[in-house]
């Protein structure tokens, strides 16, 4: 489904990813883990379209699509969305009209047809619940003035309403208590399915706790420098990353 | 060819006092702003020196489409104004000449405000109608007044707004006009509330695209009064407006709201004065621009808290947004303050849209266009929220919506 070939990629000047490969097949659930600085959320804002960003090798390949010539909402209309670590506060925009407008665009683009204000509700009504969002919130601006872990909670509940193709997970974790971990966990294990897959990325193990990953990979110094399952990330949280880093200078060339 | 002056005083119904005759002295005795006059700096004549100023009014038109729950007063057009529905609680007069050495109206008399100001004069020389408004109870719902923009030459009209002690009003200014109305319209308008009175104004600006437009409010508001003030400027081709608030007692209150925005090559200056001269009264201010195209936007927003005005505590804040690299928007806010114990703050920014919040709503699938206008429109959704009437905020958020440039 998501296939990353050889990808290089260069901000202010500076490389970052340095050839970068990951296949990501439809209904697995990929954990990228890495530490500080070693391209994390680049590769999450390269993979949704953010500017500022200089592919100067390698392509991205989303169900046989060329993903980096398109523009970021054409992306979210072929399936991307991305969990921002930061999500943007915005005043004077409505989240529920927001969501509406960002649902209704992605169907227009699909030809399929838009929903009406009282087909939208029905379909929200259920996934708030799932993630403890009161209708409340709905009805504020998006984010604005919301704690870290609303603002969290609110990006897995837009990801339910999307229903993407390929969740992008960007630091989901950071800045959550155990509680609103659980929660944000829940809703993200809700949405598994055979036909989606999920790039998560942290740098904690904690998380993987709770969303259990089909592949562990640890992205180091802009490559991936190593990669296996659950257990990998536990031996990580054991060692920490330098463990990788000893690791590979002691391979056999 | 002659003057812009010229062609003003030309274009002028003929003088029918002695009033308008002197009027019409002045106004060629003062003339008009040269480029060095520092109250008109930002919007030079240049502008208007190429109105050719024709005699004529378009032929009678609907004009902008009505708003939702709204009763209409009375309708400034073609030099003329009709009365509409008049609801008890208020008397509507037409066709007053103005007595300018009465007591009763000195704020009209330009010696008195600003004897400088030659539109000022001009009005006085001769306009095409007036209407005096009094408000003599609490009149439920909301009352328009529109002011139709339909002339090809010079169109001058004057209104008179009194809200007497505990009454009030929701007042609806409504300026509109075809798009083909080239010429220039010079209105006045003053405004008194009396003590304890309470005035909410909404004043939507929406002349046709190519019209001229200048504008003096002069409001004063008595002690325990309020003025609720929420000003839209959307139409015109060149326009100023200068709105002056005195507060004259304690305990007066202001709440104002400006938005404006500008597209293509508008042009509109917004001059504001807030003078506490009393003390104990309060005013708080935001006023917000947006620009786009090669639109010029001028906001000079001035508090003056007067000597012995102490208590007073006073607010203006201006947010300005800038769509297009060709714009531009000068926001000035000013105080002057002469009283010893008071509370005052300013504040302005320039800005342009939120890049994470646009990639934020692209990211989401909404195309760069319309994440764009609905950041534009949020922008100014601080100042439609001040519109309590929720039938009527949602009509002039569409207006408004309608009106936003394109970046």
């Amino acid at each position: 489904m998501l296939d990353i070939q050889d990808l290089h990629v260069r901000v202010a000047g500076k490389d970052i990813l340095k050839g970068l490969t990951l296949r990501v097949a439809a209904g697995e659930v990929h954990a990228i883990m890495g530490p500080n600085g070693a391209g994390k959320s680049t590769l999450a804002h390269v993979l949704a379209g953010r500017e500022g960003y200089e592919v100067t090798g390698g392509k991205v390949l989303l169900d046989g699509l060329d993903l980096l010539a398109l523009e970021p909402e054409e992306r979210a209309a072929k399936g991307v969305f991305l969990a921002f670590q930061y999500p943007v506060e915005i005043p004077g925009v409505n989240n529920t009209y927001f969501l509406r407008a960002a649902l209704n665009a992605q169907r227009k683009a699909r030809g399929e047809p838009e929903l009406d204000a009282m087909q939208f509700l029905k379909l929200t009504r259920e996934k708030l619940k799932v993630l403890s969002i009161s209708d409340e919130l709905l009805k504020r601006a998006v984010n604005e003035g919301f704690s870290g872990g609303e603002k969290k909670r609110n990006e897995i509940f837009q990801m339910a309403v999307l229903e993407p193709r390929l969740a992008i997970l960007d630091e989901t974790d950071s800045g959550l208590d155990i509680d609103a971990l659980r929660i944000v966990a829940e809703g993200v294990n809700r949405l598994r399915s055979a036909e989606r897959g999920f790039l998560v990325i942290t740098h904690y193990q904690r998380l993987l706790d709770y969303i259990v990953p089909d592949h562990v990979h640890v992205l180091a110094d802009g490559r991936i420098a190593e990669s296996g399952d659950k257990e990998l990330a536990k031996e990580l949280e054991a060692h920490g990353y330098a463990w990788v880093k000893e690791r590979q200078i002691g391979a056999p060339a | 060819m002659s003057t812009l002056a010229e062609r003003l005083h030309a274009a002028l119904p003929a003088a029918h006092d002695g009033i308008e005759a002197m009027a019409r002295q002045r106004f060629l005795e003062v003339g008009l702003p040269r480029p060095k006059t520092e109250a008109w700096r930002y919007s030079p004549m240049r502008a208007l020196e190429k109105l050719e100023l024709a005699h004529d009014f378009l032929s009678a038109n609907a004009g902008a489409a009505g708003l939702p729950g709204v009763v209409t007063l009375a309708r400034f057009a073609g030099g003329g104004v009709e009365q509409a529905v008049i609801p008890p609680g208020i008397e509507l007069g037409g066709g007053l000449d103005f007595d300018i050495d009465a007591d009763t109206a000195p704020a009209l008399d330009p010696a008195a405000t600003d004897p400088t100001n030659a539109f000022l004069w001009l009005n006085l020389a001769g306009a095409h109608a007036t209407l005096n408004l009094d408000v003599r109870e609490r009149v439920v719902g909301i009352h328009r007044l529109v002011v139709h923009h339909d002339t090809l030459g010079l169109a001058q009209y004057r209104m008179r707004v009194r809200v007497q002690a505990g009454a009030s009003l929701t007042l609806l200014l409504h300026h509109e006009g075809p798009a083909n109305a080239t010429g220039l319209l010079n209105l006045l308008s003053v405004i008194d509330i009396d003590e304890g009175g309470e005035l909410t104004l909404i004043r939507v600006q929406e002349v046709g695209a190519a019209a001229h437009l200048v504008e003096r409010s002069e409001i004063s508001v008595s002690g325990g009064g309020t003025l609720t003030l929420a000003g839209f400027e959307l139409g015109a081709l060149w326009s100023r407006h200068d709105l002056l608030v005195t507060l004259e007692g304690a305990e007066g209150r202001l709440e104002l709201a400006g938005l404006v925005a500008l597209g293509e090559r508008q042009h509109h200056d917004t001059r504001l004065q807030i003078t506490h001269a009393a003390g104990q009264a309060q005013s708080e201010t935001v006023w917000k621009s947006i620009a786009g195209g090669r639109a010029r936007g001028v906001f000079g927003g001035r508090i003056e808290v007067a000597a012995g005005a102490d208590g007073t505590d006073a607010r203006l804040r201006t947010a300005n947004l800038l769509l297009s690299p060709h714009a531009e928007i000068d926001a000035r806010p000013e105080l002057v303050i002469e009283a010893d114990e008071v509370q005052c703050a300013h504040g302005a920014t320039v800005g342009q849209i939120d890049e994470r919040a646009l990639f934020y709503l692209r990211s989401r699938g909404i195309p760069e266009s319309e994440a764009r206008r609905m950041l534009t429109l949020a922008f100014g959704g601080e100042v439609l929220s001040r519109i309590a009437d929720e039938a009527l905020r949602e009509a002039l958020a569409a207006r408004v919506a309608a009106h936003l440039p394109q970046g």
